[in-house]
């Protein structure tokens, strides 16, 4: 489950650097994500820049670990997809988030073999 | 055998009521091997259906959605099949993780029982029409309808729970379930304008 963590003065960002957050890798998802917060904060900036695909279940990940934050610590998100604003309108999580225009271009960031930009991804 | 009629086969026609004769050309396949499908309408060859039977867990379900992207990505606008794609992860899913047994919790190795799903897709002028069974218990009915109130965002969030069938609710069109020998069966539709052409080759043949 790679994700890349890179400290912000108020926090960290975390990309996900899958470009699926679906059933299959939800609880390795969660669990990273629960070390990571555990160890910074009080800002957890998810930049999901990179995923093309959410369901209720990479979702689902995101409120277990938001929902276990001490007070002090909230996750925050970036760089909606148009399938995971989809997810997030439909489910109206996006009143419990604040999410945040996609920040820069993220050419530093190795792309995996098996990973793409959304466009890339229908062969 | 029937490919050589494709090149020249119009596009389907608009009155063609495509399940019948999707049916009709796999039960003349399977019957007359020789080339006495040729019989069939043409415009109804090379509609693209997609079925797969496989087993109720992630790994599986995760491949068979990519198996569908590859096979109406050609033909079926994005925002279709991203919605389809979406809403048939909520289904099978949901067999996976409450038909099973199993829950969300890591997994403990054999589930308390192995399901079967079978996933049929079929694109149409109207859109893509889906029918999804398994072998799990009876689906609550609860789930088909909408609560009668709705929860608030935030209460919601803490919950973390219901999503999945408020996606399926909202993306699908005549959506509906029945139970039929010891089997759940869910239909329903995702609407999009598909604009189909005939295609050289398909699941069904």
């Amino acid at each position: 489950m790679p994700l890349m963590t890179e400290e912000l003065a108020d926090g960290v960002r975390v990309r996900v650097l899958e470009n699926r957050l679906d059933a299959a890798l939800a609880i390795r998802f969660k669990d990273r994500l629960r070390e990571i917060a555990a160890r910074n904060g009080p800002v957890i900036l998810l930049d999901l820049s990179r995923v093309d695909f959410m369901d209720s279940s990479g979702l689902g990940a995101i409120l277990a670990i938001r929902r276990t934050l001490p007070p002090d610590r909230r996750i925050e998100l970036t760089g909606l997809t148009a399938n995971v604003e989809r997810v997030l309108r439909l489910t109206r999580m996006d009143m419990v988030f604040v999410i945040h225009p996609p920040i820069g271009p993220d050419s530093d960031v190795p792309v995996p073999a098996a990973a793409g930009s959304p466009q890339e991804r229908a062969p | 055998m029937i490919d050589q009629d494709h090149s020249a086969g119009p596009t389907p026609a608009s009155g063609a009521p495509p399940a019948y004769d999707l049916w009709r050309r796999v039960a003349g396949a399977g019957h007359r091997r020789d080339g006495a499908d040729r019989a069939l309408p043409a415009q109804t060859r090379g509609w693209p259906m997609f079925h797969r039977v496989l087993p109720a867990d992630p790994g599986a379900i995760q491949a068979t959605l990519l198996e569908l992207q590859d096979r109406f990505g050609p033909d079926v606008d994005g925002d279709a099949l991203a919605r389809v794609e979406l809403v048939l992860a909520e289904v099978m899913n949901n067999v996976a993780q409450h038909g099973t047994g199993h829950g969300k919790g890591p997994h403990p190795g054999t589930p308390a029982r192995a399901l079967t799903i079978h996933l049929s897709v079929t694109a149409h002028e109207g859109g893509l029409a889906c029918a999804v069974t398994d072998d799990g218990p009876p689906l609550p009915p609860s789930c088909l309808s909408a609560p009668e109130f709705a929860r608030s965002p935030e209460r919601a969030a803490l919950a973390a729970g219901g999503f999945g069938w408020i996606i399926i609710r909202d993306l699908t069109q005549s959506l509906f379930y029945f139970r039929e020998a010891q089997r759940n069966v869910l239909c329903f539709n995702i609407p999009g304008q598909l604009h189909l052409s005939p295609r050289s080759q398909s699941d069904v043949a």
